[in-house]
């Protein structure tokens, strides 16, 4: 450690602020804080010297002869003092396995974003292909746009109770079969709520 | 033939009448079977010929005065319409499924302008058909031939209700040069601003989110690569930073100490001799003036005082 000593950062804290945006105000603050912490610490160490300075003994000594004795002890004692270098193991091991599970999240979320990209440009394949819409039939157009032509003889009449749901939901469809949501009232006598009533 | 030029050109058509026209002068051959025109090369021929022509009557002397104008200004324009020169052809060879039979079930294609009729109902196709055989007249005669047939034999008997049927057909046809165009156009506004327009948008916005999306995966995957690449890297350097800094301020807390131990040493040691001397001179400075009698202070008091004048007046 004492042979790998550092005291300016040279990191590329550019490129970092750069890669993440500004309007990501959770990055933003993590990246704050860590220049805080280095401009800190750089200025601790500028404040301080590198090595032991050297004391003038001898020059001591002969302003003050009676106490040669005390300088000579004082002298060999500041000479041989070995100043420990501070080890920090477990913090870098830390990183080390931070960094190791930043590595698989990434990974991950690469994942994820290849999968989305996959099934968003499924469109972009898919109006490649379209014929030119204004030689489509009716049913080429609800084929290829499904929400803005529907056909109620081809599709089943759909009754949309609010704004919000999708019709082509499974989930919607089987509440809408069994007529519950148009029901005033239960078989109990009280309107019918999801978990429970007043 | 009996019947003028003009009138044979406004009941056949310009090609037509010069094809009869070298007809019957030519040596007998096949007559050529003229091309069907559609009604927007019939528009686009006669685009340049047609002249506003301003009768004597409406043009008055006083500008402030309104214009007069009729419905028939507009007689039997014809409708070009602003989208349709944007409309891309069908793919002759367009297949949703490979199994998709095309010879015997060819794609719809939506014809940009109807076909060709003759006074407002009648298709063109239909006279065509007579050409070959009969020649120009052909169809008109076999309808009036057709029909004289019909009403002698009193197969279609003419009763009141028939009274009708020419005044409507002739409606019909006025209607049809008056406001055709005007109909025409309300409906092309239709279909592109309910139907064309609208999936065309839904379209563009999709294509446009894709590509979006794409650059938005390419800016956060190179932002995932410089986040592995330089933040493990910054976090080392701060703990090393910190180690350095812990390191300095003992080297400092050693040297200080030491140096304010040497440095009392000293001062203490020249404080107790300036102590001495002091003590020494002042003891000193009290025997010798001990040691002096009255007269030896006279004396010697009386010498300063001299030494004294003596270097004034030197002075």
């Amino acid at each position: 450690m004492a042979s790998k000593r550092l005291a300016v950062s040279k990191a590329n804290w550019k490129k970092l602020s750069e890669a993440m945006m500004p309007e990501d105000v959770y990055a933003q603050e993590a990246l704050t804080r860590l220049k805080t912490r280095s401009r800190a610490y750089t200025a601790r160490i500028q404040a301080n010297p590198t090595d032991l300075p050297k004391i003038d003994f001898a020059g001591m000594k002969k302003r003050a002869p009676e106490q040669a004795a005390i300088f000579d002890a004082l002298q060999k004692q500041y000479e041989s003092i070995k100043i420990p270098y501070p080890t920090a193991e477990a913090t870098y091991k830390a990183i080390d396995a931070a960094t190791a599970e930043l590595k698989s999240n990434i990974e991950a979320e690469k994942k994820n974003l290849t999968g989305e990209l996959k099934l968003n440009s499924a469109a972009e394949e898919k109006y490649a292909k379209m014929p030119p819409i204004e030689h489509m039939t009716d049913e080429e157009k609800m084929h290829y746009f499904p929400g803005a032509f529907m056909d109620p003889y081809k599709e089943g009449e759909i009754f949309l109770f609010n704004d919000q749901e999708d019709p082509r939901d499974p989930d919607v469809i089987k509440r809408h079969s069994d007529y519950k949501w148009a029901r005033a009232y239960d078989e109990h006598g009280h309107e019918p709520h999801e978990g429970g009533g007043h | 033939m009996a019947l003028s030029r003009s009138v044979l050109r406004d009941l056949i058509g310009r090609q037509l009448a010069q094809q009869v026209r070298f007809a019957a002068s030519a040596p007998a051959t096949q007559p050529k079977k003229p091309e069907a025109l559609s009604q927007e090369t019939h528009a686009r021929k006669h685009e340049g010929s047609v002249k506003k022509v301003e009768h004597e009557a409406m043009k008055v002397a006083d500008p402030e005065t309104p214009k007069v104008t009729s419905m028939f200004d507009e007689w039997g324009t014809v409708y070009v319409s602003p989208y349709t020169k944007n409309w891309k052809p069908m793919p002759k060879d367009f297949k949703e499924h490979p199994d998709r039979d095309l010879a015997n079930f060819p794609h719809p294609e939506m014809k940009l302008r109807p076909d060709k009729v003759r006074l407002g109902f009648i298709p063109d196709k239909w006279f065509l058909a007579f050409y070959e055989k009969t020649g120009v007249t052909g169809p008109y005669l076999f309808g009036i031939g057709l029909w004289s047939f019909l009403i002698s034999k009193e197969i279609v008997v003419l009763e009141e209700e028939m009274s009708h049927m020419p005044p409507l057909l002739f409606i019909n046809y006025m209607v049809l040069r008056l406001f055709g165009h005007k109909v025409e156009g309300y409906y092309d506004e239709v279909i592109q601003n309910d139907q064309i327009g609208p999936l065309s948008a839904v379209r563009d916005q999709e294509l446009t989110g894709v590509k979006q999306f794409r650059s938005y995966v390419d800016t956060a995957n190179k932002a995932y690569d410089t986040l592995l690449e330089v933040l493990p890297e910054v976090r080392r350097e701060n703990v090393a930073l910190e180690l350095e800094a812990v390191y300095r301020e003992r080297v400092n807390q050693v040297y200080k100490e030491t140096k304010r131990r040497v440095e009392y040493l000293v001062e203490s040691e020249s404080v107790k001799r300036r102590f001495e001397q002091q003590h020494m001179v002042n003891w000193i400075v009290d025997q010798v003036t001990k040691s002096f009698g009255p007269e030896q202070e006279k004396k010697i008091m009386s010498k300063c005082i001299g030494d004294l004048k003596t270097l004034a007046k030197s002075a």
